[in-house]
């Protein structure tokens, strides 16, 4: 029972995440460059900033361990954090928009089919077990396939973060107790096929049209790379 | 490098009532990147502080200063950390997160990275030292928060040792990531200086100052030095923020020094100010949208050289704080029209003033001295301070000093916010 009311109150935040989302994000688009800005695919250089780490994740079982590393290897990976109850409409709802729309501009594109994956890796394992997690499965079957991480505690998330270098914190109450909001500042990490990140993207300035753009970036660098053109 | 996990401004800047996406710094300076603000009250100034032979421990130092009016220690050093040595300690800049303040020296080109965890007792917790080394580029002068990353810009090369010079990127981790050199063709000095970002436009512009024989040579000697004082910027460069390279570059004589981009959504424009010829420069884009460079204003008389230095932009871009460092003096303009800045106030703050900083609101001004260890007056004139004023529409009312003389710190630099955090650590 407690399960299936979590569930059911997990479920209905991530309706109100997307709904959020899609409100902030349509006003937040007058603060991004617009497509004509970008320099066109192809043209320009991602640098190597970090590799993303090692590290062991679950899916859709605590009894089936992955590393990260077959979610952020051997294809183009757009990577961020989340978690289930988030309410800040900065922070997860906004990496919810722009991974939906980079996610259906994905599917129209075949030149990017099998190419491209996308992962949301929950902060809060203790609550995004892989039993409340199972609704969001079927993404990770289509041409973009989306994929939704945890792990099983904090200690094996602590060090996927520290090697993504990003902080997070836990807002307390009066009494010092955790709220169950987490603090942390919202970034997306595009991620080559050998797992290098090659950008990062932060509030107020993710554009979806920059991250497809600079996902058609590095398709055709890998094409150069390996002779297809 | 180990990192405990706390985002203490972005717990402050939510109970605050972080907005939508007018996100923007709070020192009106700091990177757009920079997303967690103080919009309000900041607690903590840090300074970082130039050793001065004949000065306590004459090294160079991270002078940590209590600017909460509420707190019994209001005005107060609450923490001073040496690192040691004096290496031409300049400028500073936090990462995009807020959690590490980078500081760098021009000289012996070390650049040390503090953990502000806890903001009131700053951590070293990594000195890179190997630079120049790695780069063949000296003097990282401006740490520019990226995504991720630390974008530098450097004022000088290792073999030469003039102006011509390159931007580096670090990752947040200090590690190195690449190097971006300055144009030297199409007009370009290959000069650098200053980096201010408009992600909206995706546009980076840089400006341009001089190299280290001249930045660490006496100034009473440089200014005798015709053939030397050719040697200083005389150019801006628009550039292509993801493809980083170069896409205009404007002829801006007399030494550009430090950007501020309108932080108004839609605005399009930044401004500048020249330091040998004393005036205020607009770079922005025309009726076709492209972008161009007109000089705008003048800054008290040029024919006295009065040495225009730091500026600050209100959080609305309606005016402008301009120091003067020869004269001691802070200027405001009204920036309500960007095409013709109108000085409209004007304070002596002591015998020499470099650096100003204003919150957010635009309540509360902080004003330091130092320049550069080699250019600061001397004698009696050489007054070192942190100086902090209320700024109530109409006049600066001083509120405390901190002597940096006197307290036996040093040379007082440059300053950034930080805030205290309630939010539990992820060990």
């Amino acid at each position: 029972m407690h399960h299936a009311l979590l569930r059911c109150r997990h479920l209905a935040s991530c309706v109100v995440l997307v709904l959020l989302a899609m409100s902030f994000y349509s006003a937040s688009r007058a603060g991004d460059a617009a497509p004509s800005l970008l320099p066109a695919p192809g043209t320009y250089k991602l640098e190597r900033i970090i590799k993303a780490p090692s590290g062991w994740v679950i899916e859709d079982s605590v009894w089936k361990p992955h590393r990260l590393a077959s979610y952020t290897t051997q294809s183009i990976t757009l990577f961020s954090f989340f978690y289930g109850t988030c309410r800040d409409p900065l922070g997860c709802p906004a990496a919810w928009s722009i991974f939906e729309t980079v996610h259906q501009e994905i599917e129209k594109d075949p030149t990017l089919h099998g190419r491209v994956r996308l992962v949301f890796l929950s902060l809060d394992p203790s609550v995004d077990t892989p039993e409340l997690l199972v609704f969001y499965r079927a993404k990770s079957k289509s041409a973009a396939p989306w994929y939704f991480l945890t792990t099983w505690s904090e200690r094996f998330l602590k060090s996927i973060l520290d090697g993504m270098g990003l902080t997070i914190s836990f807002q307390l109450d009066a009494k010092g107790q955790r709220t169950g909001e987490i603090l942390h500042m919202l970034k997306i990490y595009l991620i080559d096929p050998k797992g290098w990140v090659r950008e990062i993207y932060t509030t107020d300035y993710i554009d979806p049209d920059a991250a497809l753009n600079d996902i058609r970036n590095l398709v055709l660098e890998e094409d150069k790379q390996n002779g297809r053109r | 490098m180990k990192k405990a996990f706390v985002l203490g401004s972005c717990l402050l800047a939510l109970a605050l009532g972080f907005g939508a996406s007018t996100a923007h710094a709070d020192e009106t300076c700091n990177s757009p990147f920079i997303s967690a603000l103080i919009r309000g009250q900041e607690q903590y100034l840090h300074v970082w502080t130039l050793g001065e032979v004949g000065v306590g421990d004459e090294a160079d130092k991270l002078v940590t200063i209590n600017v909460d009016s509420k707190s019994p220690a209001y005005g107060k050093v609450i923490n001073s950390l040496s690192v040691g040595g004096r290496g031409e300690a300049h400028h500073m800049g936090l990462t995009d997160d807020r959690r590490y303040l980078w500081a760098g020296r021009l000289d012996d080109n070390k650049i040390f990275i503090f953990d502000l965890i806890d903001p009131a007792k700053p951590k070293l917790i990594k000195t890179i030292t190997d630079f120049a080394a790695k780069t063949g580029y000296v003097g990282p002068h401006t740490f520019y928060a990226i995504p991720g990353r630390m974008l530098i810009q450097a004022l000088s090369n290792a073999k030469s040792h003039d102006g011509v010079t390159a931007m580096v990127t670090y990752s947040n981790d200090g590690n190195y990531v690449a190097t971006t050199k300055m144009p030297i063709t199409n007009g370009g000095d290959g000069y650098g200086y200053d980096i201010g970002i408009n992600p909206a436009k995706n546009a980076l512009l840089t400006s341009s100052f001089t190299g280290w024989t001249n930045y660490m040579m006496d100034l009473g000697t440089l200014v005798k030095d015709s053939a030397a004082m050719k040697n200083f910027g005389k150019t801006m460069v628009m550039w292509d923020l993801k493809a980083m390279q170069p896409k205009k570059i404007f002829e801006v004589p007399g030494a550009p020094l430090e950007i501020r981009w309108s932080l108004k959504p839609q605005d399009n424009w930044a401004i500048t100010a020249t330091a040998l010829t004393s005036k205020l420069w607009l770079v922005r884009q025309n009726d076709k949208s492209e972008w161009e460079a007109k000089d705008v204003a003048t800054i008290g008389d040029p024919a006295k050289v009065p040495l225009p230095v730091d500026i600050s932009i209100a959080a609305d871009a309606k005016s402008l704080w301009v120091n003067t460092f020869m004269d001691g003096t802070t200027r405001l303009f009204d920036l309500t029209d960007p095409t013709a800045p109108k000085e409209i106030y004007s304070k002596k703050i002591g015998s020499q003033v470099n650096m100003v900083s204003q919150s957010y609101d635009g309540k509360r001004v902080y004003f330091t001295t130092s320049l550069l260890a080699n250019w600061d007056k001397k004698g009696n004139d050489n007054e070192q301070f942190l100086k902090a004023y209320d700024w109530d529409g109409k006049e600066l009312v001083h509120r405390f000093t901190v002597d940096f003389r006197e307290l036996k710190l040093g040379r007082a630099h440059h300053m950034k916010f930080s805030g205290k955090t309630d939010a539990a650590a992820l060990k």
